[in-house]
């Protein structure tokens, strides 16, 4: 038990440096008060609504599903930039500062230095996450004067979405020296991971008849099997029309462990890959 | 892990992504089973309303298949009474949310495996209707079949923001004037999000109050007979029925929401095509779900002008005791007392005039007078125009069979005009005196005439439809004369 207590305690001292470290970030800091702007300012979105439907002549509930379908939006993009970011930063920055080398020499593993950077990071996007989980929530609850329950599950699933693209992300950091590389890398396996359903139209398009078409319908399917499909993790939004008081029904119910499954399982691939690039790299 | 690290890693590499991989297949079987779900309520809420598709026909014969394998489960769950005459238990089971677990589990069970199958391949295939709430579950299991597309995978998952800023320019249109605009982008926001409730009610609030306010009267002659609707359609009517079908649609892509078989049933059906018969239809679904406490009043006014008297009655005196001293409900509640014994009154006449035997129909006579007084009396008790014009239709009545036409008809005219609501209906029974007392009629009596025989014909109108309208005419009026 101790050992195992002294192994996680040089990765938690490092997780704790690197959140300290990223909470001073100016873009990470931009970003988080640009998507708070972003939720407060969903309050007045329903003003762009005219006298029809905006609290005129008919009594709508316009204005409260826009705020919601805009700060789950919102949440998304600015979380998902703030986890791109810090993912990508924080090996990268270490190398440049030579940081990485006063750490490596103290009896620390890679493995633990990885640990604890990849943990700061969860830190980081969890803290972001929960402020503007938080602030959403008052959003809706000022307008509907109900706790809205169901934004908690969204959230949840919402992170581990966080957790597969920050996982690869910090894969590719690990090979590369700066920060660059890795945010693009970063947007691509976003946007990659949201069109992983067209690879399986391509497997369905292919002509079996053929055998380059056919070879390539396979390869698309067995791309299509294989990575992860972030796509999946849309029923965050689906569950807020749901209604609030009662139970979550069966099917949601049923989705959201095998959903969680899903996403650890994807971001230790993620992790192990990080490690595998991590120690290799001449430090 | 010391002696071979690559080979461990990507030992737990691969074993990391066939997790990810089987839970990722296990996943999509999960979204087939929604999908499958909720193309199942569309189906059950279509078929509890009797909402006539004839696009539908495969949807319908699949929907029969899985009522049919779940109807003896459901059957002994329900309550008994609860599954109404030409429903399958399935559809009743759905209405609620009750049964929504066990219908899930049936769904997913190896019972209805064939029908899943059957539903997955319909739906690659495009061949079903009721479809439009699965875009979410269905490409996630690569459903929207082949070389298809799909709307879901373009926005990011953010397809319901997009609906939102779709919905502001339909707004902006609407402040515009380009009414012709909005529709199309109506039907793309619900498109977008099938569960963006006011979008529907605002939509056909649009078509039907606000596009039409401009439109004309179109004389039955010039209107097109609608095979779908089964009714004459003009420039007015063809808007009605556009918001009737876009409101169908919401029902069945949201079959637990109350505001909008409300406002279909209300809004559409009672205001605007004067169809009390379906206006009570709907109310009653949303009287049945959770609802605003005006709903039920709502229903019972049109089951008042439907001719239910009795069961509107039942429905003010519950109001009373949920709300006591409800002076509306206590008004109503006398009015229909009154309308209850007007009705039996007008009944024994009937009876008194079909018998032969002379002591039957005295008896009949004798009902007759009890509840012509009784009326009488619920009349005199109230104070309003409406209970005034009431006696005042019992007085034109009672001249009228002493045969003083002209009298009854003057008394009726008043009274037409101290209670609105009652116009339309007082002017036919002034029509009908001017007949039988064989009184001139005004050129616009003789137009309302015209206008009746022309309703039950339009452009187009089959052959064997307009004969039976003709007759149903005919027969109504003999009726009345």
């Amino acid at each position: 038990m101790s050992a195992a207590v002294d192994y996680f305690r040089g990765p938690w001292h490092i997780a704790v440096f690197t959140w300290r470290e990223g909470i001073r970030k100016k873009t990470l800091v931009g970003f988080l008060i640009l998507s708070l702007l972003v939720i407060f300012a969903s309050f007045f979105m329903s003003s762009f609504l005219n006298q029809t439907t905006g609290g005129g002549q008919v009594e709508t509930e316009i204005d409260g599903k826009l705020i919601k379908d805009i700060c789950v939006a919102t949440i998304s993009i600015f979380g998902m930039l703030i986890t791109i970011f810090i993912s990508a930063s924080v090996v990268p920055n270490e190398v440049e500062n030579k940081v990485v080398y006063t750490v490596l020499s103290k009896p620390v593993r890679r493995m633990q230095y990885l640990l604890g950077k990849f943990l700061g990071v969860q830190m980081i996007v969890l803290a972001n996450l929960a402020l503007m989980t938080a602030l959403f929530l008052i959003a809706i609850y000022v307008r509907q004067d109900e706790f809205p329950k169901l934004l908690l599950w969204s959230a949840l699933l919402t992170y581990f979405e966080f957790l597969v693209v920050s996982a690869f992300t910090f894969a590719i950091s690990c090979s590369a020296t700066s920060a660059v590389l890795p945010t693009i890398g970063g947007l691509f396996i976003y946007l990659i991971g949201n069109l992983t359903e067209y690879l399986k139209d391509v497997s369905l398009r292919s002509d079996e008849a053929d055998f380059v078409n056919a070879l390539i319908g396979n390869v698309a399917s067995a791309l299509h099997k294989t990575l992860p499909n972030l796509q999946k993790f849309s029923i965050k939004t689906e569950i807020l029309d749901l209604n609030p008081g009662a139970p979550l029904p069966a099917h949601v119910y049923e989705q959201i462990p095998n959903l969680i499954i899903y996403g650890l399982a994807y971001a230790v691939s993620g992790y192990v890959i990080a490690y595998w690039v991590f120690r290799r790299k001449e430090l | 892990m010391k002696k071979h690290p690559n080979l461990t890693l990507a030992a737990i590499l691969f074993v990391a992504v066939a997790i990810g991989s089987i839970q990722g297949q296990r996943l999509d079987r999960l979204f087939e089973a929604e999908a499958f779900l909720q193309w199942i309520a569309a189906a059950g809420a279509n078929e509890r309303l009797d909402m006539d598709e004839t696009e539908a026909t495969v949807d319908l014969e699949l929907y029969g298949q899985v009522a049919g394998a779940t109807e003896t489960l459901f059957a002994a769950k329900l309550p008994e009474g609860s599954i109404e005459e030409g429903h399958s238990a399935l559809s009743a089971a759905l209405e609620t949310g009750e049964y929504d677990d066990e219908i899930y589990r049936m769904v997913k069970s190896d019972e209805l495996a064939p029908m899943r199958e059957d539903f997955l391949s319909k739906l690659r295939e495009g061949e079903l209707r009721y479809t439009q709430n699965l875009s979410y579950a269905a490409v996630m299991s690569g459903l929207e079949g082949k070389g298809s597309v799909s709307i879901f995978n373009l926005f990011f998952g953010f397809r319901k923001v997009a609906a939102n800023f779709v919905w502001l320019q339909v707004d902006r249109y609407w402040h515009a004037g380009l009414l012709h605009r909005m529709i199309p982008l109506m039907k793309t926001c619900v498109l977008l999000d099938p569960n963006f409730v006011d979008a529907y009610l605002l939509g056909a609030w649009h078509l039907g109050y606000n596009v039409t306010a401009n439109l004309d009267y179109t004389p039955y002659p010039l209107r097109q007979w609608s095979e779908k609707h089964q009714a004459c359609l003009g420039d007015q009517e063809t808007y009605y029925y556009i918001a009737v079908d876009f409101l169908k649609d919401g029902i069945r892509n949201n079959p637990r929401n109350y505001k909008i078989y409300f406002d279909l049933g209300y809004s559409m059906y009672r205001e605007k095509l004067k169809d009390p018969e379906n206006a009570v239809k709907y109310l009653t679904y949303a009287v049945r779900l959770p609802h605003e406490r005006w709903v039920p009043r709502m229903l019972y006014i049109s089951l008042e002008e439907n001719g239910q008297y009795e069961k509107a009655l039942e429905g003010w005196q519950e109001n009373l005791k949920r709300f006591e001293n409800h002076e509306v409900s206590l008004r109503f509640v006398q009015r229909l007392n009154g309308l209850i014994a007007e009705r039996k009154s007008e009944e024994a006449k009937q009876a008194a005039r079909a018998a032969s035997d002379p002591s039957e129909k005295e008896a009949h006579m004798a009902d007759y007078r009890k509840y012509t007084a009784e009326a009488m009396e619920i009349w005199n008790g109230m104070s309003e125009p409406y209970s005034e014009a009431r006696k005042l239709r019992l007085e034109a009545i009672d001249r009228a069979d002493q045969g003083y036409y002209l009298e009854a008809v003057s008394l009726l005219d008043k009274a037409r005009f101290d209670a609105g609501s009652l116009f339309e209906e007082f002017s036919d029974l002034i029509i009908e005196f001017k007949l039988v007392g064989d009184l001139p009629l005004s050129v616009s009596e003789r137009k309302q005439m015209i206008r009746e025989e022309e309703s039950v014909m339009c452009q187009g109108m089959p052959e064997s439809v307009r004969d039976e309208r003709l007759a149903a005419l005919e027969a109504e009026r003999a009726v009345r004369h």
